[in-house]
């Protein structure tokens, strides 16, 4: 893309100027971001409200805010978030409550990483969502085989992070530990456990994401209740407008939820390299 | 020592696939475990046998392979220009930030009602749903691959006279590389859930329709037969993009 590379100094001369709009620096940034947004969805409302248009999947922004107003108003919103955050919750502490303690003892005990090594490194390549007819046919179409869909869309990522993490324990740390007397449990708690958390937190952002497409999937596919289900049905009945305030919905959460996550894991960080 | 520990763990694994086969085929033919939940190995082969005969896998295979192909076709006509548009230009940076971020945060997947809603039941929206699912792990390492370019080396290819088109392939072009490659390595694998989960919903043919089809028939074997087709698709994709990361990491030194 040869075009893309015009003069480098052009990077530098901004093309917009004026007194209130800054040469550049995060608030340049911060109000292109803004317009950006703002002309989306003026755009959006525009195509969607020309009578030329009728194209039912455009929907409006205007039609979103109906649609929210009133899933909000017939309380089923906060129905189908509940169940939602449910199923989400309990899978994704399954695979913590799973994936952190078979992490350390494969971090731990080379032999044992060895054996289960070929079928972790296979269904971490998988799409692992192709196995989800497998746990209809075990335990049917209820809420626990969505929150199973949950466990194995994360529990992966928290294990194999988990891992990584003991396994990259300072050796000379434990050496040290060692020589001083410290028990198995000592070295665990004051060195493998501590040292492990950034990369165990890692894990667990992965795992919110993964888990996220696991609910979505499992309540589009099988759900009775929740966000998916209510996206689902809405298509059925050709309501785009309850689809995109579905996928706002979904994008607040996962915002939420990512930026939470990346912020406990920079602290840990931080944390980490003080320490060593 | 290194490569004895490491001779030792290859053989431990292989024990351990060779110990699971035979007992899973052991406990099978016990009746010790039902067949409807897990079937068995001699099952799984004979129902892959069947299925070969029958010309029925391969046309499964086929279908989802192109699904997928013209899928990751579009993310890479679309998302290598975009993510070199968006690195090199802050202002363009900034304008598309909250559409990725807003987009990297929603499971992908929450979008397919549109997409059926929009592109019907059908091949359509399974292409697009891999194009969706695939599209920002490319877009967001390109960016920053091109973002990340050493500007001291620019500013001295630029004083000797260097034209875009040389500072893009001598240097763009091969600094962004591994950091594209590492981007594409999670675009399939993203790519993969995408397809399988198309499929597994709106198919009407292709490996995820296998699989949903043999679920809703309670044929196990069947199931399983697609589910570790797919299984090998991922993982010779993976390690195959592996192969060539490690390539173009090596020459990455010389230029960086």
């Amino acid at each position: 893309m040869p075009e893309a590379l015009v003069a480098l100094e052009q990077t530098h001369v901004p093309h917009l100027r004026g007194r209130w709009f800054p040469a550049r620096g995060p608030a340049r940034s911060r109000l292109i971001a803004a317009l950006a947004v703002a002309v989306f969805f003026a755009v959006w409302q525009l195509i969607g409200s020309s009578k030329s248009v009728q194209v039912i999947f455009i929907s409006s922004p205007e039609r979103v805010i109906q649609a929210g107003i009133l899933q909000v108003r017939s309380g089923q919103l906060w129905v189908d978030l509940r169940s939602t955050a449910l199923t989400y919750l309990i899978g994704l502490g399954l695979s913590i409550g799973i994936g952190i303690p078979l992490g350390i003892l494969i971090g731990w005990y080379r032999p044992l990483e060895a054996v289960l090594d070929p079928y972790i490194a296979a269904l971490m390549a998988a799409p692992r969502i192709v196995f989800f007819p497998l746990i209809i046919i075990w335990i049917g179409t209820g809420l626990p085989s969505i929150v199973l869909v949950v466990v194995l869309m994360c529990v992966f990522d928290v294990l194999v992070n988990t891992a990584t993490g003991v396994r990259q324990l300072d050796t000379s740390l434990i050496r040290a530990a060692r020589s001083f007397g410290a028990s198995d449990r000592q070295i665990f708690t004051t060195l493998a456990l501590p040292g492990a958390v950034p990369s165990i937190l890692t894990g667990l952002r992965l795992a919110a994401g993964a888990g996220l497409i696991g609910v979505v999937v499992g309540e589009l596919w099988i759900g009775q209740s929740g966000l998916g289900v209510m996206m689902t049905t809405a298509g059925q009945r050709l309501r785009a407008a309850d689809i995109y305030f579905g996928v706002f919905i979904l994008i607040t959460v996962g915002l939420a939820l990512t930026s939470s996550l990346e912020r406990l894991e920079r602290h840990f960080q931080r944390w980490e390299t003080r320490r060593s | 020592m290194r490569a004895v520990a490491l001779s030792r763990d290859r053989a431990i694994s292989a024990a351990s696939v060779v110990g699971l086969l035979v007992a899973w085929q052991a406990l099978a033919s016990a009746h010790l475990l039902p067949a409807l939940w897990i079937s068995s190995p001699g099952d799984v082969i004979g129902a892959a046998g069947r299925l070969v005969g029958q010309g029925e896998l391969a046309q499964d295979i086929v279908v989802s392979t192109r699904t997928y192909f013209i899928g990751m076709a579009w993310v890479l006509a679309v998302g290598l220009p975009l993510g070199v548009i968006v690195g090199w230009y802050d202002d363009l940076r900034a304008a598309a930030w909250p559409f990725v971020s807003a987009l990297n945060a929603v499971p992908r997947v929450a979008l397919f009602p549109l997409f059926v809603l929009g592109l019907g039941i059908g091949v359509r929206s399974i292409e697009a749903m891999v194009f969706f699912s695939a599209l920002l792990p490319v877009v967001l390492n390109t960016a920053s691959g091109v973002t990340q370019l050493d500007p001291a080396l620019l500013r001295l290819a630029r004083s000797f006279g260097a034209s875009d088109r040389q500072v893009f392939r001598t240097i763009a072009l091969p600094s962004a590389l591994p950091l594209t490659l590492a981007g594409l390595r999670l675009a399939t694998g993203r790519g993969l859930i995408g397809l399988v989960v198309g499929e597994l919903w709106v198919g009407q043919s292709g490996l995820g329709y296998l699989v949903a089809s043999a679920g809703q028939r309670f044929a196990t074997a069947e199931l399983l037969v697609g589910a570790l087709c797919v299984t090998a698709a991922g993982v010779a994709i993976i390690q195959g993009l592996r192969g060539l990361e490690r390539r173009f990491e090596a020459w990455r030194p010389a230029h960086a």
